[in-house]
């Protein structure tokens, strides 16, 4: 029985020496993660300032879809064209 | 006064309306509604309500409240002009030739028509059932609601601006309508020169009110060599044989004003001696001579210019 403990815990041993051993060898040969310096390194995008809410429009709200096809005019001129 | 300028219904469009705020709310509410309606009325669109209507002769069909609306008042001015005005002529214009959009017709070499004039239903037999909402067209009419439905659309587009703000106004191509008064006092309105459109035959200075004009010159195209035009007389099936080259109608009503503008151009002297009280108008003739009735003292609480 005694004969039994020891080669248990011999096995224990090797096998866990073993494994953080592969580990090892195995985090070492991976691809190295992003560092901090490449990140500053890299360009980032440039952001439009979003618009105000009464910017640029005839009523104060802002266009979700494009810029606004609504024009202030003091004296529109109607012509009668026909149809 | 704010505007937003569009295409819609073959011509361009203008809405303009005086707010304080909400003026971008409206003006795209009213330009969203012209292109919906549009597609609603159009005699070129296979799905189109009209269309729809047009390919159940013979049988009734239920149709929307805006429709019913519209065929009501066709029905009205038929008799109002003792049948000048006819919806049910549309077999006639497309043996003219305009049986496509006019883009596609313009530069194209129309033939002959293929078969001579048929006998069509007269447009006293559409049965209307107001209560059930439904209409039965007679087998082998065909109903082209163009000049109207395009009134209809206007006049309802500026009902919406007029939530909106106290003045507003709509504009597609010959037609407009005026509610309220702009800060600046008055409507500014050219009438185009029909035998060149880069000059203006008058200007006038309006109040609330309508104004149409009918031409003879925008719509026209080559059949068989000869001049046609998309008035058509419904006495003869054929193009009208005008004696003005465009009728400018003031009205208190775009009804009246697009359809006596027609009338005006169908009829000539004779119809315009039968205007109804009220109504003023111009015409040009192909010499650029203007004749007319009240129409230089109408809304005579403006000035009025005549260049």
């Amino acid at each position: 029985m005694k004969y039994i403990k020891i080669a248990v815990r011999v096995w224990i041993a090797l096998t866990s020496v073993m494994s953080f051993l592969m580990g090892w060898a195995f985090l070492a040969h991976s691809p190295k993660p992003i560092q901090p310096q490449d990140l500053r390194a890299a360009p980032l995008p440039a952001l439009q300032p979003l618009p105000f809410e009464n910017s640029g429009n005839a009523s104060g709200g802002f266009q979700l879809f494009g810029p606004s096809r609504v024009r202030a005019n003091s004296y529109p001129m109607f012509r009668s064209s026909g149809s | 006064m704010y505007t937003l300028s569009f295409r819609a219904m073959n011509t361009e469009v203008l809405l303009a309306l005086e707010a304080l705020d909400g003026a971008e709310a409206g003006l795209y509410a009213a330009e969203n509604f012209i292109q919906v309606s549009e597609r609603r009325f159009s005699r070129f669109l296979p799905e189109s309500e009209l269309s729809l209507l047009n390919a159940s002769a013979g049988n009734w069909r239920e149709i929307s409240l805006d429709l019913l609306d519209i065929l009501l008042l066709t029905r009205h001015y038929h008799q109002q002009t003792q049948g000048l005005f006819d919806p049910s002529i549309l077999p006639d214009l497309k043996r003219a030739g305009y049986d496509q959009s006019m883009e596609r017709i313009r530069g194209q070499e129309i033939g002959a028509p293929a078969s001579p004039r048929l006998a069509r239903p007269a447009f006293a037999e559409l049965e209307i059932d107001i209560s059930a909402r439904r209409v039965r067209l007679p087998r082998g009419m065909e109903l082209d609601l163009g000049g109207i439905a395009k009134a209809w659309i206007i006049q309802h587009a500026a009902q919406l601006l007029s939530g909106y703000g106290p003045a507003c106004a709509v504009s597609a191509g010959g037609d407009m309508r005026f509610i309220g008064l702009p800060a600046a006092s008055c409507w500014q309105v050219e009438v185009e020169d029909p035998r060149n459109p880069a000059q203006t035959v008058a200007h006038f200075q309006l109040g609330p009110g309508a104004v149409a004009t009918s031409s003879i010159t925008k719509r026209r195209w080559q059949q068989a060599g000869q001049p046609r035009h998309h008035i058509i007389d419904p006495r003869s099936g054929e193009p009208a044989r005008a004696e003005w080259l465009s009728a400018t109608v003031l009205a208190p009503s775009l009804f009246d004003a697009e359809i006596y503008a027609k009338v005006l151009l169908i009829g000539g002297a004779e119809q315009a001696a039968r205007l109804p009280a009220g109504l003023a108008f111009l015409t040009v003739d192909e010499n650029g001579a203007l004749n007319g009735l009240r129409y230089e003292e109408y809304f005579n609480e403006f000035n009025f210019a005549r260049q």
